[in-house]
This record gives structure tokens, sequence and C-alpha cells, in this order.
């Protein structure tokens, strides 16, 4: 059972792969957007960050779960 | 347990709202007030540096119309001057020239009365002379009114002659 | 493995240091070691902020710079994200991001080993003695998260009635289309749920990475990683969690 919960905790873990694609497409627009318009990369910073903070959400979700499971085991 | 809610909870709304109080008083509120400040400050002082060179500017415009009238007007008095001064000396030199005419008029004059006088004194001693010698010639009475006028009369044709 | 899982376990979780008596009751208030180094890092900001705005002047010098530079910065965060009505915000913020800028890279002075690890590493008795306390960042521990995050909304809640008074503040709900009105209260708790959950998970994910390494190569490998894992990150998550509750303030408050 235990290593069931362990095997299911480094699944939870997973999700971080889905943030990584997604955080490494939004900072790749943003420096194509940043080497088109230089003049707008104070906005474009922001909204960077925004989006990456967005995605970046989804693993620390992944990661809670892990660890809640991680505690189950005790 | 790591998910457990205790009294940290408490503790810590306890220590950031010491730690907000704290630093509003000490950093935030104070630098920030300070800053406003001297923003404010500095903007008064180039307001006050755009005005002062205004009226530098104003003052400066002002001076040089004075002056530039001051100039004309200088340039004018010494054109009048001028101008006068000429009016002046033509009108001397012409006095001269008249006073001197009229004196060489004058004397022109005097010069033909004086010869006129002589010729006519002449003319009379002539006459004189002449009846003397006619009357001492004819021994005759010649002294008579007409025959002095005969005798002017050839003077007069002598003299003409 | 299961000694591995304890120190792992033991570096995770606060532990209680001493605790408060209540007067006339039996119940005492436990202080656990997040507490105890959240004041240490209280005391420090204080004592810099002390330090550095003692003598003020018009003209600024020295020590003065760097805190204008400090100030001037978070107001100049909070006024791209709030606009015209930074001034109430900014101090909050302010202290929020300089307490979690601390607290998030407390954790690099870690590199010098406390007493059980040197008593580990030389096996001398000296050291047996020596306090047995490491900065832990007390942001890896979810009441100080949980407890930043409300009071976070709480920010939002209060500023938005304050700005837009109560009438105004409770149109928003409506905001675009009445329809929304259930997602709209909905955002109330996501969002500082998220922000809870967001810092907590990276600095937790870090320390834990962190104590993992000082396990596994004492004491000079973990230095290069304390940079990345420590500061670069503790220092992204802090001007994150700032950087949010001043968009969440704005979006209410404009």
């Amino acid at each position: 059972m235990n290593g069931l919960v362990a095997i299911a905790a480094a699944i939870a873990v997973f999700t971080g792969v889905g943030a990584g694609i997604g955080i490494g497409i939004a900072t790749s627009k943003a420096a194509e957007g940043v080497s088109r318009q230089p003049e707008a990369a104070g906005q474009i910073r922001g909204i960077t960050l925004l989006g990456a903070v967005l995605a970046e959400a989804t693993a620390i979700y992944g990661l809670f779960i892990a660890i809640l499971l991680y505690l189950k085991l005790g | 347990m790591l998910l457990k809610f205790g009294p940290t909870f408490i503790w810590t709304f306890v220590n950031l709202m010491l730690l907000y109080f704290l630093l509003k008083k000490l950093l935030f509120g104070r630098l920030t007030l300070y800053m406003d400040n001297r923003t404010k400050s500095i903007k008064e002082s180039i307001d006050n540096a755009e005005k002062a060179k205004a009226d530098a500017a104003e003052l400066k415009k002002k001076y040089e119309d004075q002056l530039r009238s001051a100039k004309d007007e200088a340039s004018k008095i010494i054109d009048e001057a001028r101008s006068k001064a000429n009016k002046e000396y033509d009108s001397i030199i012409a006095d001269a020239k008249k006073d001197a005419e009229g004196v060489l008029v004058k004397a022109r004059e005097e010069i033909e009365r004086e010869r006129d006088q002589m010729l006519s004194d002449i003319k009379g001693q002539v006459a004189s002379l002449a009846l003397a010698a006619a009357s001492k010639v004819v021994e005759a009475n010649m002294d008579t009114a007409s025959n002095r006028a005969l005798v002017d009369k050839f003077i007069d044709e002598a003299g003409a002659a | 493995m299961s000694d591995l899982n304890t120190e792992l376990n033991h570096a995770m979780l606060p532990h209680e240091m001493f605790s408060i008596p209540v007067p006339f009751t039996d119940y005492k208030i436990p202080v656990t070691d997040t507490v105890v180094v959240t004041w240490i890092i209280m005391a420090v900001i204080i004592l810099f902020a002390y330090i550095f705005t003692k003598k003020l002047s018009m003209v600024p010098q020295g020590k003065q710079n760097f805190a204008e530079v400090v100030v001037e910065l978070v107001n100049n965060l909070v006024k791209d994200a709030v606009g015209h009505h930074w001034r109430l915000f900014a101090p909050y913020l302010g202290t929020v991001l300089l307490f979690l800028i601390v607290s998030n890279i407390v954790s690099i002075f870690n590199i010098i080993p406390n007493g059980e690890q040197l008593h580990k590493l030389t096996h001398m008795e000296i050291f047996e003695h020596f306090p047995n306390f490491a900065l832990r960042p007390p942001t890896k521990d979810i009441n100080v998260t949980a407890c930043l995050a409300i009071m976070s909304i709480l920010l939002v809640v209060i500023g938005g009635i304050r700005v837009k008074r109560l009438s105004g503040w409770l149109k928003h709900f409506l905001h675009p289309i009445p329809v929304m009105l259930p997602f709209n209260i909905l955002d109330y708790v996501i969002k500082p749920l998220s922000l809870c959950l967001r810092l907590f998970g990276n600095i937790l994910a870090a320390f834990i990475i962190m104590e993992l390494i000082y396990m596994a190569f004492p004491p000079v490998v973990p230095a290069a990683f304390s940079i990345y894992f420590d500061l670069f990150d503790g220092l992204l998550q802090a001007y994150i969690f700032v950087f949010l509750t001043s968009l969440y303030v704005g979006e209410v408050v404009e």
C-alpha cells in the first residue's frame, strides 16, 4: 500500500512537466515579443510573469498533493 | 503535521501588523513624505528659476529698448544741432556777405559822389576860369547871364567830348 | 531510509520551542521556531530601517540613498499596478515585500553549519553544546503563508470598500455581467488559496531540495545550489507575491 501511495505522489509531482512546458512557451513568446518591440518590454515582462505564475500554479498544486500523500506515508 | 493550522497563524498576524505599523512610521510613510517634499521643492525652485529667467529677459528687453531710444534721441539731437549750426553758419556767412556788399556799394557811391562833386567843382572853376579868360579876351561885358549860359554849354560839350 | 525520512521530517515541520502561559488559565500559547525566526527577521528589518533612516536630510546621501531606492522601488511597483490610490497600499505591500525577501532567503545562512552538523562532521565535544538552531524560512510554514494570503485578500476587500465605497464595491461583483456573480465570489476564495499555496509550495520545495543537498554533499557543494534555490527563487517568489497582490488590488480599485 505504501509503495502505491509513493507512486501516486510521484505521479502527482509529474504535473511539473505541464508547468515547465507552459512557462517555456510563455517565455519564448515573450522573448520574441521583446525582440520585435523592445519598447514594450515593461508590459511584456508583467504579462509573462503573470502567465508563468499561473502556469506554475498547476505544478504547485501537484507538489501539494504529493506532499499530502507523502505525509500519509508517515 | 505539516498542514496543521495553529497559534502560528495568529502570531504571524500580530507580527505582521506590528511590522507594518513600525515600518510605516519608520520607513515608508516618512521617506515618501520626504521624497514628495523634495519633489515639490525642486519643482518650486525650477519654477522660480524659470520666472526669474523670464523676468530677466523682460528687463533686458526693456533696457535694450531704452538704450536704443536713447541712442536715437542722441543722434536726433546731434543732427538737429548740426543742422542748426549749419543754418547759423550759412546765415552768418550770408550776413557778412551782405554787409560787405553794402560797404562796397556805399564806398562806390561815395567815390562816385565825390567824383561828381569834384567834377562839378572843377566844371564851376573851369567855367569861372573860362569866363575870366574870355572877359579878359573880349573885355566886354561877358558877365551877363546869357553869356554865362553860353559858356556852361560850351564846357559841357567840351566835357562830354 | 527511515533515518533520512525522520531527518527530513524534522527539518520540514515547525517545532515548539517554548510556550507563553496565559494568566489565570491553564492554556499555554506555544511558540514555534517559525515564530522565533519571524521575530529575528522583524528585528533585523526594523534595525536596518532605523539605521538607514536615522538622519534624514533634504539632500540624500549615503544610507538615506539606499533607503530611498527601496521605498521608490516599492512605490513604483504599487503605482504601476494600483495607479491613482497607491499611497493607501504602498506601505503594507512594501512591508510584505521586505518581510518576504528576508524570510525567503534567510535559509542561505544555513551554509554556516549549526552545532549538530558541526558535531557530526568533526566529532568534537565542544560543538555538542552549541545551540541546535537553524534559520529555516518562516514561509515554509503554511500558517505564515495562509496568514499572508488572507491578509492580502483582506487588503483587497478593505481597499476596495475604502476607495469605491460599499455600494461601488458590491457592484463590482456583478461586473461585467450579473451571471458572473458566483465566479466573482469564488475569486475571493481562489486568489488567497493560490497565493498561499504558491508561496508555501515554492519555498517548501526549494527548502526540501536544499535539505537533501545538504544531506548528500556537505559542506561546500550546497553553497552553489543555495544561490539558485534560496536566493533567486526566494527573491522571485517574494516579488511575485507582492506583484499579484498589487494586481488584485488594482483590479478592484481601478
